[in-house]
Formats: structure tokens, C-alpha cells, sequence
């Protein structure tokens, strides 16, 4: 068993092949024997998302490890999401941040791809002022800017 | 969570609005940029018009457009006017460059015809190095009259978008693009020609020239063109047409040679319209100082050329002749040979004191040596027939020195000389044979002689570490097959290797005579082979 502190301050108890879902666990926990003792600081990760985190990497616990290497094949592009995944992703869109956020600081791979894939899905076929609703982002270019870009980009629009 | 926020967010992190409470957390531009990996190319060119930020950043990241080529939806509907675009939008906004190019054109819908127009409106501008270009079609022109109108395919393949310094321009040649349409005609063989011809000929910054298909293209050159401009470290040209070249435009000849007076590597060996006449003395001449991989193919006699030129050329009297003179070519850095000739009487010697490795088709081309040459290596091609005194004479001068490996058909010569030369006491230093078999069934490896000899007697004097024993595919014989044969009973001798996977046993049979299967695998071969030098 390993303890993990959250931000703010929930232990909790989790098998050591759950916690070593996440490279940077796993990696404290082969350095650090006595890091099973004590419970480890994840202050970057709230109790609600790290219950969310916890989840997948519960279910995902069998898993073979991820190729380290990054061939071409693992970053052809695709956004195929499995059942499991897709159901246990279909959250708000302020938790499906903070889960991308988390896995990428526990460096759990797999559940940052899933993250990122839905976003990817949200952004597929939106306007750009949809987007930057989405994402928040203020739009910072003039009228002519944008649409000097908008016409340079034109060409892609037909593919 | 402000915390986290905080430290995961840098200067380049996304501005943060308290008007939307749905959106309080914030990425990192790091980790946008990871979701935008899984987007198309259509969405990935889009975002671009989300923010000033992101702008810049997908600008910056340079693997986002690497694989651009990629993201179609529909691998099969290659559509190269496309690709060519977005490619050259990516390249400006990166400022990544073509490196290398190869293109792969093909006859089948009017639809492509204005693509290969469109690449080679471009060509020019993108300041490709390595260019290859090749054709499924036996023949560019083989369908014309065929009734298939105008059916021509081009696919387009970028093997490398490596980023060099500045960005590229290439406004202008769209607009050229839209009105060039038009006059396309795939009818008129000459208009065709032109647009290949014009494309490449305006390339001025080529380093490695690759052509399955020529259209003659390679001596209608002329110094005002911008390819005049390149030093080609490789030119590798094939030529599918069985008509020689015409000789009349010997002035304009001359830019060819100086675009190869720094090439390392020359192979035409699939080029057999060469003839030995001036032109080829001129380009081996040009390249001869720096020359290190030639492969030539010399088809004709040059007696039987109509017309020498007369052009002023230094060790030739000016006046015409109607049999040329005998050359001598000094190739001094020249390591790796591969000559094939019908022509029994030279016009050229060839002195190369530094060889290494020689491929003849037959053991007549050795009278293009003005002495013989002292190599580690030969490979005899499978046009020889039974060897005479000369070959002989020949065979013992080069074996005496340095031989190291021998290349035989089996099935070329007969069979009395084919094992004289197995057991000849010529070859001193001989550790390596390779045997290799034709694939015509006419003329299967000589089998049955084994069947009396053990392989013992058959290296009788001689000690051989390696001797690989390769096989045409559909070499078996009714009833058992060579390979097992052999396998059964010199097992402990030879090395019995099945030529299934014929490049990867080639590539390490034949050495640096490799027969490359597609121009790329030539490319390849060739920068290997100068890195290694």
C-alpha cells in the first residue's frame, strides 16, 4: 500500500501497482524505499481530481507499460478513444483539464492522451471564437490581422 | 489549485479570463500543443487564428507540421495539388525547406495531370537538394494514343522536411499554377516534356539529381539554365528509352559536365543509350578528379556513331575523324567500378590507380584499363561466356595481388571454367565466394557437376572462409530443389542463402554493387556510401 497526500490534505491509500500507473510515482518509489512508509505530496493535485486519476489507473492496473520510445506509429494521429476511457472521460470541461494537467505532472501517458484526444474531439470543426471560448483565450488580433490570416489559411479549408 | 496553477504555468502560459468561471483552469501552451497533435492538418492550420500565442507556437513547433503529409483522412485519394500546397504554406510559416523530394509519376486521371503541373510550377522555388523522381510507367509516355486519355497519376512523397536557415517563398508560383492549366494537353508528348524538362532545368540548388525517366534530359542542359549553377554530388540517371540520344547539341552538352565536376558518385548504368563517344569522354573527364562510385553502361560501338562531333577538345585535333581517338581518363580517387560494355574497342582508357571494388559484365571490359587494375574485389557479370587466354591472363594479374572476394554466376560460363576458376591456384589471398544464380530458367547453376565432387575436392587448394551459395527464387529442379541439395551436402561449406528477400541478401551479397530496387533505395545507398568515404 501507498499513501498520497493531495493538496488539500486527503490521504490516500492506493496498491503500489495503482500508484506506479504514474512514471513519477513509480520512479520515487524505486528511489526512495522509505517512501512507502510515509505518505507522498501531490500538491499540485486536488482530492477530487486525484479520486478521478485513481480511477483509471485502477482499472487501467494490468495494462502492459506504454513503448517508451516514441516510434511513428504511436504518434500517427488518431482519436479513437476506448469505451471504458470515453465513458470515464465524458466529465465537465474544468475536471477534463484538470485531469490533463494531473496526468501530465504524475506522467501518466496513456490518461494524457485520452485528455488530450477529447479535447481534440471538442476542437474538431469548431470557428476559431469557438475555440477561444473553450480554451478561454482572449482574442489579441486586430480585424485585419485575422482576416489576412483567414485568407492565408483559406487553401487548407477544401482538404 | 491556484498553486498548481501557478507552477505549471510559465510566461508563455494562456492569459487567464475571471469573466468565465466554467474555464478557470488553464493549460500550459506546452500541453495545447499536445492536443493539437491528435488534430488534422485542416484543424491544425485553423487554430492558428486562435490567438497571437498560439500563432507563434504552432509556427515554432516544427514537429506539429512534420508529418503533415500524413493527416489525410483518406491515405488513397492521394491529391498531390494539395499536398504541394500545403506543404509550401508549411515550409513559410516554419521555414522549413524540401530537402529531399521524391516524386513518383504516374498515368491514370486527368485530375493529376494538373498536379504534376503544379510540381513542377514548384520545383524551382523549393530548393530541393536531393531529388528523385521515377515513374511506374515503364514509359512516361506509354499511354499516349493508348486511348486512356490523359491518365496520369502523381504521388507525392517528402521523406525528410528538415529545417534549415530562412524561410522559403513560393507566392509566386501559384499564381502561375492557376493559368497554366489550360494548355495542358497530355496528347502532345512536347508540352509535357517541356514542364519536366523546365521544372528540373530551373533547380539551382541540387546536390543529389535522381531520375528514373530522362526524355535525353541530361544533355539538353545549357549554361544559362540555373542548374548549370548546382554541383551535383550524385547524379544517377535511368534512361527507359531504347533510342540513343541525339548528338547534335554538343554546345549545350557542356553544362552537364560542369554540374559534375565535384559529383562523387556517377551512375548510369541503367543509361544504355551511352555511347563512347565525346560526351561521355567529356563527363568522365569533368568529374574525374573527384570521382569515387561510377557506374557505366556503354551499349554502342563507337565506329558505328553517325556523326562525330567537331568540337575543339584538347588532346583532339579539331578536325573531323570518323574514328576517334583512344583517351586515357585519370580517375584517381575512383574506388568502386561497375562497367558494362559490348563495345570491343574502346575509345576510352581508364586509369584508376586506387580501385577497390570492380563489376564487369564481361572480362573483355578489362581492355578499358589502361593497366590492370588492383582490386580487392570482383564480381564478373552473367553475360560472360567462356573465358579465353586473355580473360585468363587477366584473371591471374588481378588475382595474384590482392583478391579478396569473387562474385560468379553460376550459370554464365561453362562449366569447365567455372570450377577451373573455383580451384584455380591463381588467387592467393581469395577468402570469399559468392555464387550467385540467375533467375532464368534456361539456364540453371550447374548442379548435376556437383554430384561427383565433394566440397573437398571442389576447394581442393584452397582456403575460403566464406562461401555464399545465393538462389534465384524459383530455382527447383523437378524433383528436389537446389537449395536443399546443396544445403544437404556442403552444409558445413557453404552459407545457403534464398533470395526471397533478394534486396536484403543482395544489399549484403554484391557489396557496393547493389541492385537497388527503387531510386530511393539508390539515394540511400549512395549517401551511405559517401558518409562512409
Amino acid at each position: 500500500m501507498v499513501q498520497l497526500s493531495t493538496s488539500d490534505n486527503e490521504i490516500f491509500n492506493v496498491d503500489r501497482d495503482v500508484a506506479e500507473r504514474s512514471v513519477l510515482l513509480k520512479t520515487m518509489l524505486d528511489d526512495l524505499p522509505e517512501a512507502e512508509e510515509n505518505p507522498i505530496p501531490l500538491s499540485n493535485v486536488s482530492s477530487n481530481v486525484l479520486k478521478k486519476v485513481l480511477e483509471y489507473c485502477a482499472h487501467h492496473r494490468g495494462d502492459p507499460a506504454p513503448p517508451t520510445d516514441e516510434s511513428e506509429e504511436s504518434r500517427k494521429r488518431t482519436t479513437d478513444i476506448g469505451d471504458w476511457d470515453s465513458k470515464f472521460i465524458n466529465v465537465d470541461q474544468e475536471m477534463l483539464f484538470e485531469i490533463i494537467l494531473a496526468a501530465n505532472y504524475l506522467d501518466i501517458k496513456p490518461l494524457l492522451d485520452v485528455g488530450c484526444k477529447t479535447v481534440a474531439n471538442m476542437i474538431k470543426g469548431k470557428t476559431p471564437e469557438e475555440i477561444r471560448k473553450l480554451f478561454n483565450i482572449q482574442n489579441d488580433f486586430t480585424q485585419e490581422e485575422e482576416e489576412q490570416i483567414k485568407k492565408e489559411n483559406e487553401w487548407a479549408e477544401d482538404r | 489549485m491556484e498553486e498548481s496553477n501557478s507552477n505549471l504555468q510559465d510566461d508563455r502560459g494562456v492569459s487567464v479570463s475571471s469573466s468565465n468561471p466554467s474555464a478557470r483552469v488553464q493549460l500550459p501552451i506546452e500541453l495545447i500543443s499536445n492536443i493539437w497533435r491528435h488534430l488534422s492538418l485542416q484543424d491544425r492550420v485553423k487554430i492558428q487564428q486562435v490567438s497571437k500565442l498560439w500563432r507563434e507556437y504552432s509556427c515554432d513547433t516544427i514537429d506539429l507540421w512534420k508529418d503533415a503529409l500524413y493527416l489525410r483522412d483518406d491515405l488513397t485519394k492521394a491529391d498531390i495539388c494539395k499536398d504541394i500546397r500545403a506543404l509550401s504554406h508549411v515550409g513559410r510559416w516554419t521555414g522549413m525547406k524540401f530537402c529531399s523530394l521524391t516524386i513518383s509519376l504516374q498515368y491514370s486521371t486527368f485530375g493529376q495531370i494538373k498536379a504534376s503541373r503544379t510540381f513542377f510550377n514548384l520545383l524551382p522555388a523549393m530548393d530541393v537538394k536531393n531529388l528523385i523522381i521515377t515513374s511506374k510507367a515503364t514509359q512516361i509516355f506509354a499511354t499516349r494514343g493508348s486511348g486512356k486519355k490523359g491518365s496520369l497519376e502523381l504521388s507525392v512523397l517528402v521523406h525528410h522536411l528538415r529545417s534549415l536557415q530562412g524561410p522559403t517563398v513560393i507566392d509566386d508560383t501559384f499564381k502561375a499554377w492557376g493559368s497554366a492549366m489550360k494548355d495542358l494537353e497530355l496528347t502532345n508528348k512536347t508540352i509535357w516534356n517541356l514542364a519536366y524538362f523546365n521544372a528540373i532545368s530551373n533547380c539551382s540548388k541540387l546536390r543529389c539529381l535522381i531520375l528514373q525517366f530522362d526524355c535525353k534530359i541530361l544533355f539538353h542542359f545549357s549554361k544559362d539554365m540555373p542548374i548549370s549553377q548546382c554541383k551535383l554530388d550524385i547524379l544517377s540517371i535511368r534512361n527507359n528509352e531504347d533510342d540513343s540520344f541525339p548528338i547534335s547539341r554538343h554546345e549545350q552538352s557542356e553544362a552537364v559536365c560542369d554540374m559534375v565536376r565535384e559529383a562523387r558518385v556517377i551512375d548510369l548504368i541503367d543509361y544504355p543509350s551511352l555511347r563512347c563517344d565525346s560526351m561521355l569522354q567529356k563527363l568522365l573527364s569533368a568529374a574525374s578528379k573527384t570521382i569515387e562510385y561510377l557506374t557505366i553502361s556503354i551499349s554502342a560501338l563507337a565506329s558505328t556513331t553517325p556523326s562525330v562531333p567537331t568540337i575543339n577538345f584538347s588532346y583532339q585535333s579539331s578536325a573531323t575523324t570518323s574514328v576517334p581517338e583512344t583517351l586515357v581518363i585519370d580517375l584517381p580517387k575512383l574506388k568502386h567500378l561497375w562497367l558494362s560494355s559490348k563495345c570491343v574497342e574502346p575509345t576510352i582508357e581508364l586509369n584508376c590507380p586506387n580501385l577497390e571494388s570492380l563489376r564487369v559484365s564481361r572480362m573483355e571490359v578489362f581492355k578499358y584499363f589502361t593497366r590492370i587494375p588492383s582490386i580487392r574485389m570482383l564480381f564478373i557479370g552473367r553475360t560472360q561466356s567462356s573465358l579465353n587466354d586473355f580473360d585468363w591472363n587477366v584473371l591471374s594479374q588481378i588475382g595474384g595481388d590482392r583478391l579478396h572476394t569473387l562474385y560468379l554466376y553460376s550459370d554464365c560460363m561453362p562449366a569447365l571454367d567455372f570450377f577451373k576458376l573455383f580451384q584455380a591456384e591463381m588467387f592467393p589471398h581469395l577468402r570469399k565466394i559468392v555464387v550467385l544464380a540467375s533467375s532464368e530458367k534456361s539456364s540453371r547453376i550447374k548442379i548435376e557437376s556437383f554430384y561427383d565432387l565433394t566440397p573437398k575436392q571442389l576447394l581442393r587448394s584452397r582456403r575460403v572462409d566464406s562461401l555464399i551459395w545465393q538462389f534465384a527464387s524459383d530455382d527447383v529442379f523437378p524433383g528436389f530443389s537446389t537449395q536443399d541439395f546443396v544445403r544437404e551436402h556442403f552444409a558445413e561449406y557453404f552459407n545457403c542463402l534464398r533470395s526471397d528477400d533478394s534486396i536484403k541478401y543482395s544489399a549484403r551479397i554484391m557489396g557496393d554493387f547493389v541492385q537497388m530496387r527503387t531510386e530511393f533505395d539508390k539515394m540511400k545507398h549512395f549517401q551511405e556510401f559517401l558518409q562512409r568515404s
